[in-house]
């Protein structure tokens, strides 16, 4: 079966939520329908997000305070959610929402 | 931890505008570059126009105070987080320059180790952790333990290590002895923040140093100067919510990130590859102490009104200093004294000789008399109270 393959990174404390593993090589099934980030959060609360989601996600994308980059570049840029995800793709998460 | 949502006592601005993302093409400053990222959620910048800046952010905030002198001695804190680990790559940056824009000061670099929260091993792990992250950058480091340096009355000299530094599971409770076990943590936090404060001071003094550089980013200072107007600190917010805290008379500490936003740092420790090691942060329940509700009231303003954020610190930059002769003999700030209109601290001690007192309401003419007719006072008003948790003092 066809896959994506993509890379995930998490940093600031987010990696805490997905088992303390800051890179994530990850194989996405490839449907007919095309993989965005936001399909994307969606696989990451089902396969790797081992605790407490809701510090995670909020409202179908992240929570605020978490930073998104693609390819080192600003997710603000690339439409966020709608981002649609390419080959060898490095998605980074860093949550700037340390403490308290 | 982070901090776990559903608190909808902050979720009441429903109505106002949601941010406006940029469709500009290019960079805000070269006006040729793709952007790669976005600040306060307007301003577009490619990857070397936004480093640029922010290495002109930090240098600026430091030469604009014209205090630092060539070959001063710098203590420069170090804490296990983001802010202050692209601190020392901004100083390690400047100093290393071979252009009339290097940095001349020499620096010194502490850890004070408070982890409390960790197990043993764990705070063993940060420890090497910093060891590392501080001799890459070919900084000297100093530990200090703050239990040890809160439960001896002896020479600092002795509790300053480079190597070796004892810790055991009893100190965080050897910290608070002295202090009554039904304390708050709001004034639990109070009062290590000020045996921090005092510690830094002291190491820096015995070590000659003039300056102690500490890593708190806008978010902070903003959380601490809402928290210090609701804890009746209005007075010391000039000393502790700018760029410079000059109370003690030998050592100024200074600020040189107050300006700069957590995605600017992010970003900045992102693109030159720093990577840091984020222990665990103390899981505490947001509504705690003043100081985790208001960590969570500043970031929710960060996350979803960034501008507020500057709006605060900007007015806490216009506060006046306090000026007075005496000190507090806690948080060593100025007492204020010839105070025309009333403060907290007077309307406090009105209110309560109000209700102390059986006052014949037809005669006021106490109002008129200043409440303090000989200075006495020993602590601040903050302080008074805080003094109340401490045994034997
Ligand atoms: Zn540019
Ligand atoms: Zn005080």
């Amino acid at each position: 079966m066809a896959v994506l393959q993509i890379g995930l990174e998490f940093g600031g404390g987010a990696e805490i939520l997905v088992g303390n593993q800051k890179v994530h090589e990850i194989s996405l099934l490839i449907t007919d329908k095309l993989w965005t980030i936001g399909g994307l959060l969606h696989w990451i609360k089902d396969n790797i997000l081992k605790e407490r989601p809701e510090l995670f996600l909020q409202n179908g994308s992240v929570r605020p305070g978490i930073l998104v980059l693609v390819n080192d570049a600003d997710w603000e840029l690339m439409d966020t959610v709608n981002y649609e995800l390419k080959p060898n793709d490095r998605i980074v998460f860093i949550s700037t929402l340390h403490g308290g | 931890m982070m901090c776990s949502v559903g608190d909808d006592i902050f979720e009441g601005d429903k109505f106002m505008p949601t941010k406006q993302v940029t469709t500009s093409k290019t960079c805000n400053k070269c006006k040729t570059a793709e952007p790669q990222l976005v600040l306060r959620g307007k301003d577009a910048y490619c990857k070397s126009c936004f480093l640029e800046g922010v290495t002109h952010k930090f240098k600026s905030t430091l030469g604009k105070s014209k205090l630092i002198r060539p070959r001063d001695r710098v203590l420069i804190v170090y804490e296990d987080n983001g802010n202050s680990t692209a601190l020392l790559h901004m100083v390690r940056n400047g100093l290393n320059l071979s252009t009339p824009k290097k940095l001349n000061f020499i620096p010194v670099v502490v850890f004070v180790e408070d982890q409390y929260h960790l197990p043993l091993k764990e705070r063993h792990n940060v420890i090497e952790q910093a060891k590392e992250v501080i001799t890459a950058l070919n900084f000297d480091l100093i530990l200090v333990s703050l239990a040890q340096y809160a439960t001896n009355s002896g020479s600092i000299d002795k509790l300053i290590y480079s190597e070796g530094l004892t810790i055991s599971e009893s100190d965080k409770d050897e910290l608070f002895k002295n202090v009554q076990t039904d304390t708050s943590d709001t004034n639990k936090t109070e009062l290590i923040s000020i045996i921090k404060r005092n510690l830094l001071i002291e190491v820096a003094k015995h070590l000659d140093c003039k300056y102690v550089f500490t890593s708190e980013i806008s978010m902070d200072i903003t959380t601490n100067l809402l928290k210090n107007v609701s804890l009746g600190r209005g007075s010391q917010i000039p000393l502790e919510s700018g760029f410079c805290d000059d109370r003690d008379t030998q050592v100024k500490i200074l600020r040189p990130l107050y300006l700069f936003d957590s995605k600017e740092i992010e970003y900045y420790n992102k693109y030159n590859n720093i990577t840091y090691v984020h222990a665990r942060t103390d899981e505490v329940n947001t509504y705690s102490s003043i100081h985790t509700l208001m960590k969570k009231f500043v970031m929710d303003l960060q996350n979803n009104f960034p501008s507020t954020v500057t709006t605060v610190l900007k007015t806490g930059d216009k506060i006046e200093r306090v000026k007075g002769k005496a000190i507090c003999q806690l948080c060593k700030a100025p007492l204020c004294d010839n105070v025309p209109q009333l403060t907290s601290e007077e309307s406090t001690k009105f209110s309560s000789l109000i209700s102390n007192t059986k006052v014949d309401f037809t005669n006021l003419d106490f109002v008129d008399k200043p409440l303090d007719q000989t200075d006495e006072r020993v602590f601040c008003l903050s302080c008074n109270e805080l003094s109340k948790c401490l045994i034997n003092s």
